[in-house]
Formats: C-alpha cells, sequence, structure tokens
C-alpha cells in the first residue's frame, strides 16, 4: 500500500512534468513550423516572381518550378528524423524506433496550409531523462532545420536556377538577335514594294489624268476628223473625175461636129472636082484659047482629090479620137462609182472604229479606276505592316526587362542560403514597371508639347 | 507613304538603338526626300551633332550609355540646337516621363509603333512650325 502510495506519489507528478514538457515541446514545434511556414512563403513569393519573369519571357517553357520545395511536413518530419539518427521513413509511417524506444509520429495542423509534426512516446513508463532526450532530439531538429535543411534546399534551388536564369539570358538574346535580323530583313521589302506600288500608282494616275482630260477622246475625233478630210478629197478627185468624163463627152460632140464639117468639106471637094472635070471639058472645046483654062481646070481638081483625102483623113482620126474620147469617158465614170463606193466603206469603218476605240477608251479608264482604287489599298496596307513590323522594338524591351528580371532573381538567390540573408533587401532593385505598356500593334499616339 | 514631297526638304538625326527602326526612320525619311544620319545611342549622337548641320532629331528613350532625355538636355544646352525640333520616339507612354520630356525641351512625343505617314506628317508640321 505504502509502496503503491510512493508510487502514485511519484507518478503524479512525472505526470504533471512530462504534461507540462510535452506541451512545451508542442508549442515549440508549431513554432519552429510556423517559421518554417514563413520561409516556405518567402520561397513561394520567389517562385512567383520567377514564374512571372518566365511569363514575361514567353518562350521558354524549360524554366521549371524549383523541385526543392516540398510540403513542410515532410521537412520537418525528415529533418526531426535525421536529427534522431534514423533514415527517412515510408510516407505514412506513424510508429517507428530509435534508441531503444518507440515513437509515435503525430502531425499536427498548423494552419491551412502547414502541418507540425510532433515526436511522442509511449512508453508510460518513460522518465525525465527520456523527455530530455527528446527534447534535445527535437532542438538538434530545429537547428538542423534552421542551418542543414534550408541551406541545402537553397543551394540546390539556387544551383539549379542559376543555370535556368543564364540560359534563359542568352536564349533571349538569341531571340532579340534573329527577330531584329528577320525585321532588319522585311523592312526594307516592304518598304520597296510601298515604293514600287507608288510608282505604279503614280502611273495610273498619269493614265487616269489623260483619260481625264479626254486626250484618247481628242485622239479619237482627230482620226475621224482626218478620215473625213480624207473622204473629202476623194469625194473631190470623184467630183474633178465626173467633170472629166463632162468634158470628155462635150469634146466628143465637137469632135462629132468636126466630123460632120469635114464631111461638107468632102461635099464641097466633089462638087469641085465635078466643076473642074466640066471646066476641062469645056476647056477642050474651046480648043488652043481653052489651054490655058484646061490648065487651071486641072489644078483645081487636084486640090479638090487633096482636100477629099484631107477630109478623110481628119475624119478618120476624129474618129479614133472619139473612141478615146469615150473610152477616157467610161473609165473616169467607173473610177467615180469605185470612189464613192469606196467613200461609204471608208466612212463606215471609221464610225465603226471610232465606236470600238471609245468602248476601248471607256474599259480603260475604269480598269485604270480598278487599279488605282488597288494600288491605295496596297499601299494603306504596306504602311500597316511597316507599323507592325515595329514589334521587334516592343517584344525586344520586354525581353530585356525579363532577363533583368531573372537576372534580379539570380542575385537574390546569389546572396546565400542564410535566413538572415534571405531577410535582407534584394541585392537589386527589382525594376517591377515594365518600359512597355503597350498591348496591341496599334500606332502609337502624338503629342506637340 | 506620302507620295507627295515633303514641305521642305531637312536633315534628321534618328537615334535608336535598334538597329530595324533606325532602318525603318532612315527609309521612310529618305523616302519622303529627307536627309538621314543616324546613331545608336544618346552620347554617339552628341557627337556626330557637334559636326554635324541637323535640322531635326528623332531619339528614342530607353538606350545604352546615355538615354534619349539626356540627349535633348544635351542638345539644348547646344546654343545651335536651343530652337531645332526634338521628338521623343519610344515604348514609354507613363504621364510622368512624359512630363519629363516637356521639362527636358522635347518638342514632342511620340509612342511606338510609329505610323509612317504620321511620322512625315509631325515632321514636316514641326519643320514649318519653325520656320513660321
Amino acid at each position: 500500500m505504502v509502496l503503491v502510495l510512493v508510487g502514485i506519489a511519484f507518478l503524479v507528478p512525472a505526470t504533471i512534468v512530462l504534461a507540462v514538457c510535452a506541451e512545451r515541446l508542442r508549442r515549440r514545434a508549431l513554432t519552429f513550423a510556423a517559421l518554417l511556414a514563413h520561409e516556405q512563403q518567402r520561397s513561394e513569393a520567389l517562385v512567383e516572381q520567377l514564374d512571372a519573369a518566365r511569363l514575361r519571357a514567353r518562350g521558354f517553357e524549360s524554366i521549371d518550378v524549383p523541385a526543392w520545395i516540398e510540403t513542410p511536413a515532410e521537412r520537418i518530419e525528415n529533418a526531426a528524423l535525421r536529427a534522431l539518427g534514423v533514415a527517412a521513413q515510408p510516407p505514412g509511417t506513424e510508429h517507428l524506433l530509435a534508441r531503444g524506444r518507440t515513437y509515435i509520429v503525430r502531425r499536427v495542423p498548423a494552419d491551412d496550409m502547414h502541418v507540425a509534426v510532433l515526436l511522442e512516446w509511449d512508453d508510460s513508463s518513460a522518465n525525465v531523462r527520456a523527455l530530455t532526450a527528446a527534447e534535445r532530439a527535437l532542438r538538434e531538429c530545429q537547428l538542423a532545420c534552421a542551418d542543414h535543411v534550408e541551406p541545402v534546399a537553397l543551394n540546390a534551388a539556387r544551383e539549379r536556377i542559376i543555370p535556368l536564369v543564364s540560359g534563359a539570358r542568352d536564349e533571349i538574346g538569341q531571340a532579340r538577335t534573329l527577330i531584329d535580323e528577320a525585321v532588319g530583313t522585311l523592312t526594307p521589302s516592304f518598304l520597296n514594294l510601298e515604293r514600287a506600288v507608288r510608282a505604279q500608282q503614280a502611273a495610273a494616275r498619269a493614265v487616269v489624268d489623260d483619260a481625264a482630260s479626254d486626250g484618247i477622246g481628242r485622239f479619237v475625233r482627230a482620226a475621224e476628223d482626218l478620215a473625213e478630210t480624207s473622204a473629202r478629197r476623194l469625194a473631190d478627185q470623184s467630183s474633178n473625175a465626173a467633170s472629166l468624163a463632162d468634158s470628155l463627152l462635150r469634146v466628143g460632140t465637137s469632135v462629132e461636129g468636126i466630123v460632120g464639117v469635114f464631111a461638107q468639106i468632102e461635099g464641097i471637094a466633089q462638087q469641085t472636082t465635078m466643076l473642074a472635070l466640066n471646066a476641062t471639058i469645056e476647056a477642050a472645046h474651046a480648043g488652043d484659047r481653052g489651054a490655058g483654062f484646061a490648065v487651071v481646070a486641072h489644078e483645081v481638081r487636084r486640090l479638090a482629090d487633096r482636100t477629099t483625102l484631107l477630109a478623110a483623113d481628119v475624119r478618120n482620126l476624129a474618129g479614133r479620137a472619139q473612141t478615146e474620147l469615150e473610152d477616157a469617158r467610161s473609165r473616169a465614170i467607173q473610177a467615180v462609182e469605185a470612189d464613192g463606193e469606196r467613200i461609204r466603206a471608208a466612212r463606215s469603218d471609221v464610225a465603226r472604229t471610232s465606236d470600238e476605240v471609245s468602248s476601248l477608251h471607256r474599259n480603260l479608264v475604269e480598269a485604270v479606276k480598278t487599279l488605282n482604287d488597288g494600288t491605295t489599298e496596297i499601299e494603306r496596307e504596306v504602311r500597316r505592316s511597316i507599323t507592325a513590323l515595329q514589334f521587334h522594338d516592343l517584344v525586344e524591351q520586354v525581353l530585356r526587362h525579363a532577363a533583368n528580371r531573372l537576372v534580379d532573381a539570380a542575385a537574390d538567390i546569389e546572396q546565400g542560403p542564410t535566413r538572415s540573408a534571405l531577410l535582407a533587401p534584394p541585392a537589386r532593385t527589382l525594376a517591377l514597371v515594365s518600359p512597355v505598356a503597350q498591348h496591341s500593334l496599334a500606332a502609337g499616339g502624338v503629342e506637340l508639347f | 507613304m506620302e507620295s507627295t514631297a515633303p514641305a521642305m526638304t531637312i536633315t534628321i538625326l534618328a537615334v535608336d538603338d535598334s538597329a530595324s527602326i533606325r532602318q525603318m526612320v532612315s527609309l521612310t525619311t529618305t523616302g519622303a526626300g529627307h536627309r538621314c544620319v543616324t546613331a545608336t545611342n544618346g552620347a554617339e549622337a552628341l557627337a556626330l551633332a557637334q559636326n554635324t548641320p541637323i535640322d531635326l532629331v528623332l531619339t528614342d528613350q530607353n538606350m545604352p550609355v546615355m538615354d534619349g532625355l539626356t540627349l535633348v538636355r544635351s542638345l539644348r544646352a547646344i546654343p545651335r540646337f536651343s530652337s531645332i525640333p526634338i521628338l521623343v520616339l519610344t515604348t514609354e507612354t507613363g504621364e510622368e516621363m512624359r512630363a519629363r520630356g516637356r521639362s527636358a525641351g522635347a518638342t514632342g512625343w511620340l509612342t511606338k509603333p510609329f505610323d509612317p505617314a504620321t511620322l512625315l506628317a509631325v515632321i514636316d508640321r514641326v519643320t514649318a512650325r519653325r520656320v513660321a
């Protein structure tokens, strides 16, 4: 009974001490968990900055979220186990044997996102030494977390992130070079295209202006006038030919009259021959006295014969002249008729050609106007393209700024893995305001002061 | 872009660290009949301006070595450049930055990207304003 009472008297304070110690341990564990949660938040903020930088440098998806970010519960648990000299246990382990005792691994919610890990004993006979050992183990856990786990994790992060940052900077530089080279090639091409279009437009405008000033219409009217002049000249020639035919007709009539006159002369010559013959007979009757008269009568008859021959020659010549005149008149009449036909055909051709040229003129004017509209549209599109090509300058500045953010982040990490370093201000002030506010490629504004 | 001749032919100093922007400004202005010389930053432009007759300066803001507003202030300190038009062509759109440009002595503020026809119209306008 006494022993029981002594035992109770010993166990009650021991239990109270144990409860107090357990409560202290629980509070320290919670404090440590909160500290780690704070560091976790800083780490997450850093990750967010890196993510933001990654998003700014679109196209570099190879930047990972650092793998060293563990859940707080695993970090604390693993650190505690390492402090106790126990290898990491598989997830879900709740009991473990360390230093000859059985421990219960218990996770206590610290906040919405983190848990604290408590190590408790299930040995009811544990004494203060055991509690002291457990407390020491937890203190070692804290030290390990503060001076080992975090440095290891941050060193790992630094070793992973710094090469990534360096690589990202190199890739951003490469992207800037490629874009600059591409735009440097495209810009003269677009501007040369614009100049060619401008020249085309000027040529089209010249044609339109010429059409507007009725240059082709003037040409058509001039052609019509020329054709009409030619037709008139042809008609004049035809009229002359007709007059010639009339003249020839009148000449023929005159020649016919001359032939009639010579027929009368021929009759007179015949009568003269008869008279000379009678005079010769009368001279023979007169004997020697009529010899002189016979000579005269002979000469008269010879003269009448020559007159008859001459008249016959003239009549023959006049007949041939009449035939020639008739032929000439016929050809003149044919020429007049042919000229009339040609004049009608020429005027018809001129009228048809004039209609065709006028139609061609209208089509040309319409086509040139369409061409002019098209070149204006091309010129507008080229202007838009040249404006859009300046995207590279905006992108280049965004990339440069993103690279600077990465450099700042890397410098922040390089400051060191210790808590004091992390709590210190960053090595460089992050330029959080981008120099590029544009979110589209619309042409910018103009303000004159 | 304007097929018409400029109001007058002038010499323009285009300053930008981007080679293609310099090229665009140069081709746009020379295509309109102007002359154009270029520099890659403010310090280079300042050195060039000492020995070259310049009628108008068109400068970027964010450049290495010497930025645009420092260039504007430096040029305005030179009597020869006290009244020539100096336009800032930049991606910066903030009101504070514009106010700094105005205080530095800039004639106008053009936000990138620029429309070639608008740029030529602004050049003609500030040049005519100076002549008037």
